[in-house]
């Protein structure tokens, strides 16, 4: 669908565009700035936000959503979600946004699902909130959805409570319950990291799918740059609070910025054995740098 | 003779409806100085392989010898002087209400080792830790240090084999290097055979010379690294995946995983 789009320009009119985003916490003269002029935008395609502990990658898949405690202190230039302005949108508003337009997929089902609900009633209850549905309509949509997310037995799912289901399977009961109130943007902060290789790709597998039969936006935070390499169509790389760099996901072996590289060379590769492998080599410059 | 031996190994675990063999006749042998790798998906056995070898579970069946010497079931002073391990989580395997140096000087009280100063300033420096840190808390340190210093514990008692349970996956990439680089380097100054388990082929084909692909509590079949790419051929179904899942994601590729 998507031809080859630049860097910097995502397919088609944005779904969100962020300028100068920044997130700091805590009050007095040191506030902890988690996130420093921050700029990007998304459209119809897979953007994946790589970085290391504590670079401030949730920190921005968070702000997006308002989904900061109260000590944090979100400022941005531009902050929109298609009409909506997320900067200046109130709870109200925000609440509408959550879930309806724009969800969320946390790394680790088990502490993301409701223990004392079936996993059923959890993805109707999503589509309530949201949708005037009876609970009949509700049940059988939740019941396509757990379908669409490829469970094979949505009946007898449907039922289960958490603790009963596998990791993988949560996710994908995670991934429905985020799908069913038809958002345009989903955000997936570490959805595969908890999972085995094999149940990984099953379930990427899916999200991939998904997000191309519905036309979605897709924001994938991630620390993986080996799997970003092959399932997203951009990267934007963060740093200490910043973005470093910005690149298609293709062209992530022509990478500029020396932490980028830096983090590539320090992977370990099938088929080539190195005795050692390259430490990155941090360059306070990094710090003061301009991002992007 | 393999340095390592370990033949029919199997274990069940539970009591009554519960019980569920989780080891099924696991053999493998290596040599001294080797770096032998276990692979495989949560549930495949592969840290219990690592926990019998230590002597942690006590009612396996089969043998393990080190060195010629079978292992009795059960951990002992003498075993622990010769096999030590390091787990996955350094924020769970440290105390967190000791320092450093408490926490380095048990073993050499277990093992009533003496020079307890020295052993431990010469386990900090052999991790590249600075000297100080031996009065410094768990909290105090980075993901990264904290796995340094697991290491530097498991080396003060002059082990000959670590068993290395999933090292580095808690910890990021960069640092991830650093530590598979230690262990590296450690390994021929201080004479060590590891058993490294991880989920990350990527990891394991780094590290070692050879290893086995377990499954469902078996291995599954052994192969080495350096012949990876010829073998991939004629590997398993399931090996192939895992090595083609490890290398990318491909749309295609999650038909077969079932």
């Amino acid at each position: 669908m998507s031809s080859t789009p630049a860097p910097n320009s995502p397919p088609g009119a944005p779904l969100l565009s962020i300028r100068k985003l920044n997130v700091s916490f805590g009050r007095g003269p040191h506030p902890v700035r988690a996130v420093r002029d921050v700029s990007f935008a998304v459209g119809q395609e897979k953007v994946a936000i790589v970085g290391e502990s504590g670079s401030g990658k949730s920190t921005v898949g968070r702000s997006i959503l308002k989904l900061l405690p109260r000590t944090a202190r979100i400022e941005a230039e531009e902050m929109r979600f298609r009409d909506i302005d997320i900067l200046a949108a109130d709870e109200n508003t925000m609440l509408g946004v959550r879930g309806r337009r724009i969800s969320m997929i946390l790394q680790d089902p088990k502490y993301s699902l409701n223990p004392v609900m079936t996993v059923g009633e959890q993805i109707a209850e999503a589509y309530r909130v949201h949708h005037k549905a009876s609970r009949q309509e509700a049940r059988e949509r939740a019941l396509a959805m757990l379908d669409a997310v490829r469970i094979r037995n949505p009946e007898y799912v449907f039922e289960q409570y958490p603790h009963q289901i596998s990791g993988g399977m949560g996710q994908r009961v995670m991934i429905a319950a985020m799908l069913i109130p038809d958002p345009q943007l989903l955000i997936a902060d570490e959805p595969t990291s908890a999972l085995d290789v094999t149940i990984r790709l099953k379930v990427l597998a899916i999200l991939d799918d998904l997000v191309s039969a519905r036309g979605l936006g897709l924001i994938f935070i991630t620390h993986d740059l080996n799997l970003v390499r092959s399932f997203c169509d951009r990267v934007i790389i963060m740093y200490a609070g910043r973005v470093v760099e910005e690149l298609r996901a293709a062209d992530l072996d022509r990478a500029q910025h020396p932490y980028t590289r830096g983090l590539l060379a320090s992977l370990p590769m099938l088929g080539q054995r190195r005795e050692r492998l390259p430490v990155l080599q941090r360059d306070p410059a990094w710090l003061a740098a301009d991002g992007g | 003779m393999a340095f390592i031996e370990v033949d029919n190994l199997s274990i069940t675990l539970g009591h009554g409806a519960a019980a569920q063999q989780v080891l099924d006749s696991v053999s493998f042998t290596m040599e001294r100085g080797e770096v032998f790798g276990l692979v495989g998906e949560s549930g495949s056995g592969k840290s219990t392989i690592l926990r019998c070898i230590a002597g942690l579970y006590g009612n396996w069946t089969g043998r393990i010898a080190i060195d010629g010497k079978a292992l009795g079931p059960r951990i002992t002073l003498e075993r622990s002087r010769l096999i030590q391990m390091v787990f996955q989580d350094p924020y769970g395997s440290l105390h967190p209400k000791h320092t450093i140096n408490s926490q380095l000087m048990e073993p050499i009280n277990i093992h009533r080792l003496g020079n307890g100063r020295e052993r431990i300033a010469h386990a900090l420096e052999q991790v590249g830790l600075p000297a100080d840190f031996r009065f410094r808390y768990p909290h105090q340190l980075s993901g990264g240090q904290r796995q340094r210093v697991a290491i530097a514990r498991a080396l003060i008692v002059e082990p000959r084999v670590l068993l290395l349970d999933e090292p580095t996956s808690a910890l990021d990439v960069s640092v991830q290097a650093e530590i598979l680089n230690l262990l590296t380097e450690l390994r021929t100054r201080a004479d060590l055979t590891y058993i490294l388990v991880s989920h990350d082929l990527a990891v394991i084909a780094h590290m070692c010379s050879r290893f086995s692909v377990m499954q469902h509590g078996r291995i599954l079949e052994t192969l080495s690294s350096d012949t990876l790419d010829a073998e991939e051929a004629e590997a398993t179904d399931y090996t192939r995946l895992l090595i083609r899942a490890s290398r990318a994601y491909d749309r295609a590729l999650a038909e077969q995983a079932n």
